[in-house]
This record gives structure tokens, sequence and C-alpha cells, in this order.
């Protein structure tokens, strides 16, 4: 063995391998340590979380199965076009900020991020604004992007808002990446779109769609999965700084995806996922605030591979917006539970429902129930027209569509209310708005269409 | 407009690399000429072009599919470059061979488990892990040790590109490796290993053969 370096040439080889294990094992030794989440809102005694009275409101409607009322709106307004994946946010003024993807078609080049906001007062949503289309991203990424998907929107723990979205360069969703932006003034101007890498391989397949949670020393969660190959589902750290410091991959997850995060304490969180495989909703913990998670293992919730959300409220309440019919997304519902506690076997707060979900839907049917809905809420004939047209390009198939309410968001503001985004049909955002403590009341008729409220 | 520092780190050397490979085709069977220094460089020029209706350069086109390239392959990109210009001997046999088959290990150990071979997943060690970095000092001093410069030399690069953030990665891995070069390595191993099977089986058959006299 012969250390002893020889010539000009090997003394600089030599000393730059000296200098680079030095700068790089002072780097690692500056890594920060993982820290415990950032504590959950605080449990208040029972009626203290009463969200703030309704004025001047329209009357609110009652649940398909009668047991609850609740406002809802839609919040997208291009009719014609596809829509789908909204997130939500709440601005410093109490009004609500909600993104989503729109275009001729899921996964086309046209595909752009749009945003609206609701004023609580009026529970009206704004016209909607592009946040982003892919000619932006591809400047500001300064590389080729082919389509655009699901975006995130979430407060830092710095108080910015900070955007997340699935971007593709190559191939289809299983070649995602996830480009982030930053906005200071609460989502009226972006920073340019920087790109997070999360993958050694080309940096692909790995998606977001969880809600994100932050841990005490100011890094965020990002919920996230990956596609390519096998599925399953990951907690990205991220920095102040929005660079990828850490992940952990949730084990025994590897039919399952879009996990979702409920902090229950300190050092305590559950995970739920979505299932690949159509099979249950799958579940996971950890108690050591993220660093090791809990094999995934099925719920008794069953998931038709479609996507849940879900929150803590200040109550400490658990809550899931999620698809509880084993085979299509025509019911959507929420769930309830105490801290740290099981969903298996509580009773659903059924949102929308198809009238028989186990049956696909007459064209007929089809069109006279969305048209009716769409125009009970301000939609003129024509925009009727293309919202129908776009809903049935995309769900129906022979003569026959499948109603679908599905892609959830959840979120509680800070006047108490419980907030609830989902795609309707494909072609709206919906935004549902309810008081999470109010009394329930006995169940009434089967499922149907929400009716109004009387 | 000038791309921020990281992007336009990542579009040189993904320039270079483009450059590296043009240059060595042409200069495939009759070294390297006039017309292949020539064509070398109008392709580098070409790649900086804008286009479509992003008005991005061409290269930044490629950058979507190949995704960012690590140091490494950029340095090896650039020295072979470097001594085909220069008419220099290529770098010995052996040093390639250590080159070839620690990049490959390394692919077949880091693509498997980070795709999802199992719950555990090797990229999370390029974040700042003591064990990676005590890896990569061991190997290079053996390296060294053994009189071989350039694998030490590559790693060194990597390092230091990962301690100044010169990527938009914070990963080791994406300094050390990329699938390119991972592909390039095991492509290597395999004709190695296979030039060296065919030779053993030539000499045991010569072996075989009575002999004449």
């Amino acid at each position: 063995m012969n250390f002893k370096p020889s010539g000009a040439l090997e003394r600089f080889a030599a000393a730059l391998l000296v200098l680079a294990f030095a700068l790089a094992g002072w780097k690692i030794l500056q890594r920060p340590e993982a820290s415990a989440f950032a504590a959950p809102p605080a449990t208040l005694s029972p009626g203290t979380g009463q969200p703030a009275p309704r004025r001047g409101l329209p009357a609110q409607q009652r649940s398909p199965d009668g047991r609850f009322r609740f406002d809802a709106q839609f919040v997208s307004s291009s009719p014609g076009l596809a829509v789908h994946a909204p997130s939500l946010v709440e601005l410093r003024d109490g009004r609500l900020r909600a993104v989503w993807f729109s275009g001729s078609r899921e996964g086309a080049g046209d595909v752009t991020i749009q945003s609206a906001v609701m004023d609580p007062a009026s529970l009206r949503w704004s016209a909607e604004s592009t946040l982003f289309d892919r000619q932006a991203l591809q400047q500001g990424l300064w590389r080729y992007v082919k389509k655009l998907g699901n975006p995130v929107i979430a407060r830092a723990p710095d108080g910015s808002l900070n955007l997340w979205v699935v971007t593709v360069s190559l191939g289809g969703w299983a070649g995602s990446s996830i480009t982030w932006a930053r906005s200071t003034d609460e989502g009226a101007t972006w920073s340019a779109p920087r790109r997070l890498v999360t993958s050694p391989f080309l940096n692909i397949s790995t998606l977001v769609k969880g809600v994100p949670v932050s841990f005490e020393n100011g890094e965020t969660g990002l919920p996230v999965y990956h596609e390519f190959v096998a599925k399953f589902g990951e907690v990205l750290r991220i920095d102040a700084q929005g660079q990828v410091v850490d992940k952990v991959r949730i084990p025994g997850s590897r039919t399952n995806l879009q996990p979702v995060i409920l902090v229950s304490g300190p050092e305590k969180a559950q995970v739920y996922l979505r299932s690949g495989n159509a099979t249950a909703l799958m579940a996971s913990g950890t108690s050591d605030a993220g660093r090791t998670w809990s094999p995934a293992h099925a719920s008794a919730w069953p998931n038709p591979d479609s996507a849940l959300a879900g929150t803590v409220t200040n109550t400490g309440k658990q809550w899931l917006a999620l698809n509880p019919a084993p085979r299509n997304r025509e019911i959507l519902a929420l769930l309830q539970t105490d801290t740290g506690g099981s969903f298996d076997g509580v009773t659903p707060w059924i949102v929308e429902s198809s009238a028989n979900p186990q049956v696909r839907t007459s064209i007929g049917d089809y069109e006279r129930l969305l048209t009716q809905e769409l125009k009970a809420r301000g939609a003129s004939d024509s925009e009727a027209q293309a919202y129908v047209a776009s809903a049935r390009r995309q769900l129906c198939s022979g003569d026959t569509c499948s109603q679908e309410f599905s892609y959830p968001y959840l979120l509680q503001s800070r006047d108490g209310y419980l907030h609830l985004v989902y795609t309707w049909h494909r072609t709206r955002i919906k935004h549902v708005r309810l008081d999470p403590l109010q009394n329930l009341e006995p169940a009434q008729a089967a499922p149907g269409h929400a009716s109004s409220g009387k | 407009m000038l791309p921020p520092a990281n992007d336009l780190i990542a579009l040189l050397g993904i320039n270079l690399v483009l450059c590296a490979a043009c240059l060595r085709l042409l200069s495939w069977r009759h070294g390297v000429t006039l017309w292949g220094k020539v064509a070398t460089a109008a392709v580098f020029v070409l790649l900086w072009c804008p286009v479509g209706p992003a008005r991005l350069p061409v290269v930044a086109y490629v950058r979507g599919i190949s995704s960012d390239l690590s140091i490494s392959l950029v340095a090896i990109a650039c020295l072979g470059m470097y001594q085909r210009l220069q008419c220099m001997p290529l770098s010995a046999q052996r040093e390639r061979t250590a080159v070839s088959m620690a990049f490959a290990a390394v692919a077949l150990f880091l693509y498997p488990t980070a795709l999802g071979w199992g719950d555990w997943d090797a990229y999370r060690l390029g974040w700042g892990s003591p064990a990676l970095w005590a890896v990569l000092l061991t190997l290079s001093l053996v390296c060294w040790a053994r009189g071989l410069r350039l694998l030490p030399a590559l790693v060194a690069l990597a390092l230091l590109g990962w301690a100044a953030g010169a990527l938009e990665s914070r990963n080791q891995w994406d300094y050390l490796i990329d699938p390119w070069l991972a592909v390039a390595a095991i492509f290597q191993c395999l004709r190695s290993a296979l030039r060296w099977g065919l030779a053993r089986l030539w000499g045991a058959r010569q072996g075989a053969v009575p002999s004449a006299s």
C-alpha cells in the first residue's frame, strides 16, 4: 500500500480529496436533527370550538341521509373543461384560497393550475385565475414539461404559502416529479418554480396529494407517493428553504398511495392510504414523529382505489373524507373519530351520493341530474350544457354513466367550520362547509342527490 | 436571461456530455479531425439556441428527459473529451475498470431499493448520512493505496459539488451517479466479463489441443 502522492498532479488530487471529505463531513455535521411534530391545534373544552353563527346566507342543504346540514357551492367556473384535484388553504384575513388543475382533459398539454378565493361572509367564490401553465413552468424550471397534475397548497411554518404541483416531463403519471413555488402575499404572486429532487432514477415518480404537516424545527412533512415499478407512500421532510432533507418510506405499502397524515401528538400520528388495488383503506402509524412508520395494514373501510383527505379539528377530533363504497366513487363521506382513535365502525357522514351506487346511471338521467343541480346553482343553459358535455366525455361509456364525487381535501378554518372541496363529476370543483359540532339528526331517506334544505 | 446557477450548471453538464459523445462518435474510426472539432463546437453552440413557444434552449428539452446528470458523469465526459482533443492516451484500463465496477455495484445497490424493492431505501443515505461518508472515504483510500486515482478524484469532485450545492438536488447520490452513468458502467462490466470469459474459453480450448510435435 502506498498513500504518498508522487508528482504535482497527484499532490493536487490528494489535496482535493482531503478538502472534499472535510467539507462534506462538515456539512453532514450541520444537518439538523429530525424534530417532533408541531403542536396540534389546542384541544378545547366542549362547546368552545363552536363556529360563529351563520348570518345572511342562503338556507343550508341537508345531507342525502338527512342527518346533518351544510353549505355548498361550486368553486370552479370554466364550462366544458375537465377539472380535478382541488386543495385549500385559509388566508390571513379568513378567506379561503382553492387551487386545482383544469384543462381539455386530464394530462393534456393545456392543463393549468387554477385558483379562486372565497369570502367567508358571503360564501361566494371569486372568478378563477391561472397560477401556472405549462409554459410558465417550463421557463421557470429551465426544462421541458409535458403536463401538469395535482396541486397542493399549504401554509409554511414561516407564514408564507407553498404550492406543490405534480409535473411530468417523461412518460405518464409514473414519470412525475414535484415542482414547488412560494408566495409571500397570500397567493397573489408566486416565486419562480423549483423542482424537488426526490428520486435518484431520473427524479421521476414522486407525486403529491395529501395535506402537509409541520415540525417543531420549522420543517414541513409532505406526504407523497411513488408509482413507478411499485406503489408506496412516503413522507418528505422539507426545510425552511423548500429543499428536501430526508424522506421516510411507509413500510408494507407496496400497492398503496396518496398518504394522508393525522397528527395526534408531538410524536404520534396516523397515516391513511389509498389502496392501489382497490381493496381496503390502508393505515399506518408513528410514535417517533415520523422517523419510522409501522407496516401498513388494512382498515375495516373499503377503498375503490380513490383518494382521501384528512384533518384534525381544534377540538382534537380526527376527520377523513373518502369514497366508502367498494367499487366506485359514487358516494363521498366524512368519518370522525377521537384523537388517535380508529375509524373502524364509525357512522359515515354522507355528503354526496348517487341514488343507487350499485347501478350506473343512464345518460338521460345523468344529464338531467347534473343540469338540475348546475342550474339550481346559477349556471345558464349554455354553461350547464358545456359542464354536462365535459362530464359525459369523462364518465360515460355506452349509454350509461358513473357519477363521481372524488379527490376530497379537508381543512378547518379558524372560525371553526370544516371545509371540504372535491371534484364533482370531473367537471366542477365543489365546496362544502359544515359545522363539525352540529347535532346529528336521525337518518332519514335513502341516499340520493343532495336536496335543498328547507 | 441567464438561468439560476443550479440550472446553468445542470444545462452546461448535459451540453458537455452530449459534446463528448459527439466527439467520440466522430473520432471513432479516424481519430480526432478538424471536422470533428468543428462539428462538436457547433453542437455546443446549437444546444444553447432557444426554440419552441417557451423559448427554451435545446438542451433544456434534453434536460426534461435526461434529468440532471451527475458530477461524475460530467467529469468523465470532460476528461475523455480533453484527452481526445489533446491526443493524449486515455486513462489506464485498470482505472476505467475500477470506475465501471464501482459505479455498476452502486447502481445495483441504489436503484432497486430506491424504486421500491423492499422497505429500505438506499437513497435516504444521500441526505447527509455519516455511513455513506465513511464508505466513500474507505473506498477512496483503498483505491488510492492501490495506485488508482480516477475513482477517488471523481468521488472528490462529487462531494465538492454536493458541499457547494451545485445541482438542484441536495442528495449526495445525485452528484455521484445517474442512471445514464449506471447503464454505461454496467455495460462496460458486462463487456469486460464477456471478453474475459471468451479469453478463458479460448485459452482452455487452445490448451486442450494436443501438441503437433
